[in-house]
């Protein structure tokens, strides 16, 4: 059986069917809270904001136009409800620790297959720790690229900046992003040395799509 | 004569991994192997990024969530309905929740609840350690009044909502639990009501901390539920003014008041396992 569209429960949404936006918000819940936890940092704060960003999706149905996919609308407003979070409790993500991620983080690890989970909640914790010490502009391109999979200029418009800045903004929080993370750096600082003028002259300064 | 500009190495660098360069770009990249290294430390960085794998979800906490977003749904709908409709008006047997009831009754019911609590203030003054069957008439009673409630509710719907709680069984106040620690252990505190949506929660946390006695924990409900077991509260968060507990889509929360040393206040939502699921500024009285 074909699955109905996202354009399509939207539609039926904006026309009063309750049913379809339950299924909407279903669909596309898990989305938006894995979005939340990446630029909030910690749970707590996330669940809120994912909650926020959920009524703000239902506020805004009427608004969308429909000119942009519906995923990256959603993840517009789902980032702007995220970010406002954040801004409006004055703080930086902090990375949560094992028991806010899990009520019952205390029981022993009774096998191996405990240990294989302890060290992926510690890998998330790890990634969030790195996410945590970017500026929330790094950090939501850098999210809305490599976990969201977001091309430049769907970016460009969640964040409502030229893709140039995208491009920009990316490769600065990756940059950082290797150097928490420990993987090879080019110089002591961390940075690779300015390349010098290669083939065919002097490169182009943007090339966003 | 003008110095060429030279990208960013990293914006070289990450452009490539994205497939985003110009050719010339990509040449430049190919050709300096401290470039190339730093693709493949930027790609590292992103594969590790990729791999780490989400937390499973709460299917409780999915619920709240998505049962919070159909009560604003439910809410514009009714809010615009003096206005052009956004959407197309639902009927309202088909919006309307089982075991539902009006929000005009819900704001009956939480004025029904501080009048209750304002008359058993003196009654639990009055105990003295022994007096608990004088509480237990009292809470005997309760049920008979939400019962009245319910059945006052029902075929009255004018324009709500609805939301389907009123019908909670009721917990008899205890007065050994009313002087258990505010924030520890297993205790009651006060009950505010059935609500669909937190706007509504918000509306009567508000009235309830405008109420002339101060809006303390104890004094403004006659019914009691269980809080969440231990909410913790950061120290920069402010200090918890008022505590009550609140059935919000058909799950039972904790209500917190705090108030920063500013004076500004937020009402804080916990759900059962003392996690936060809603936390905003207190709106205005």
């Amino acid at each position: 059986m074909r699955e109905v569209s996202d354009e399509e429960l939207v539609a039926a949404a904006r026309g009063g069917d309750r049913a379809a936006l339950d299924a909407l918000l279903r669909r596309h819940h898990d989305r938006v809270l894995n979005l939340c936890r990446r630029l909030a940092g910690n749970e707590a704060d996330a669940l809120d904001a994912a909650q926020e960003a959920l009524i703000a999706i239902v506020r805004g149905l009427p608004r969308f136009d429909g000119r942009a996919r519906f995923t990256t609308w959603l993840h517009r407003v789902t980032t702007n409800a995220c970010l406002d979070e954040l801004r409006r409790r004055g703080r930086r993500p902090v990375p949560g620790l094992p028991e806010e991620r899990d009520p019952e983080g205390a029981s022993p690890l009774p096998d191996p297959a405990g240990e294989v989970a302890l060290d992926l909640v510690g890998e998330r914790q790890e990634i969030d720790a790195a996410l945590a010490q970017l500026s929330p502009d790094l950090r939501a391109a850098v999210v809305l690229r490599d976990l969201c999979d977001l091309d430049y200029a769907e970016i460009a418009t969640v964040l409502d900046i030229p893709p140039g800045t995208v491009r920009s903004r990316i490769a600065r929080g990756r940059g950082r992003l290797a150097e928490l993370l420990g993987g090879p750096a080019g110089n002591p600082d961390g940075s690779p040395r300015r390349p010098t003028t290669g083939p065919g002259g002097p490169p182009p300064t943007t090339s966003a799509r | 004569m003008t110095q060429p500009q030279i990208p960013d190495p990293d914006e070289l660098a990450s452009a490539v991994l994205d497939g985003a360069a110009t050719p010339e770009e990509a040449a430049l990249v190919a050709a300096d192997p401290a470039l190339t290294a730093r693709v493949e430390a930027l790609r590292a960085a992103r594969d590790r990024l990729r791999s780490a794998e989400a937390a499973p979800v709460d299917p409780e906490r999915r619920e709240i969530a998505i049962a919070a977003a159909l009560a604003a749904f439910d809410e514009l709908e009714l809010g615009d309905a003096g206005r052009e409709p956004v959407v197309a008006p639902v009927p309202l047997a088909a919006r309307r929740r089982p075991g539902s009831v009006p929000r005009v009754w819900r704001y009956v019911a939480i004025a029904a609840a501080i009048v209750a609590g304002v008359l058993v203030v003196p009654l639990i003054g009055g105990l003295d350690g022994g007096d608990e069957e004088d509480l237990e008439d009292f809470a005997s009673e309760m049920p008979e009044r939400t019962t009245t409630m319910d059945a006052s509710a029902d075929g009255s719907e004018a324009a709500g909502g609805g939301d389907a709680a009123l019908d909670e069984p009721m917990v008899a106040l205890d007065p050994a639990e009313e002087s258990a620690p505010a924030l520890g252990g297993p205790r009651l505190v006060p009950h505010l009501g059935a609500f669909e949506d937190v706007a509504a929660l918000e509306l009567a946390v508000v009235e309830a901390t405008g109420q002339p006695s101060g809006g303390s924990a104890t004094d403004d409900q006659g019914q009691a539920a269980p809080a969440c077991e231990e909410p913790i509260v950061p120290v920069e968060d402010g200090a918890v003014v008022l505590e009550l507990g609140a059935t919000l889509v058909d799950a039972e929360v904790t209500v917190l008041v705090l108030e920063r040393p500013d004076g500004s206040r937020t009402v804080r939502v916990l759900d059962g396992a003392c996690a936060v699921v809603h936390d905003a500024p207190l709106p205005p009285g």
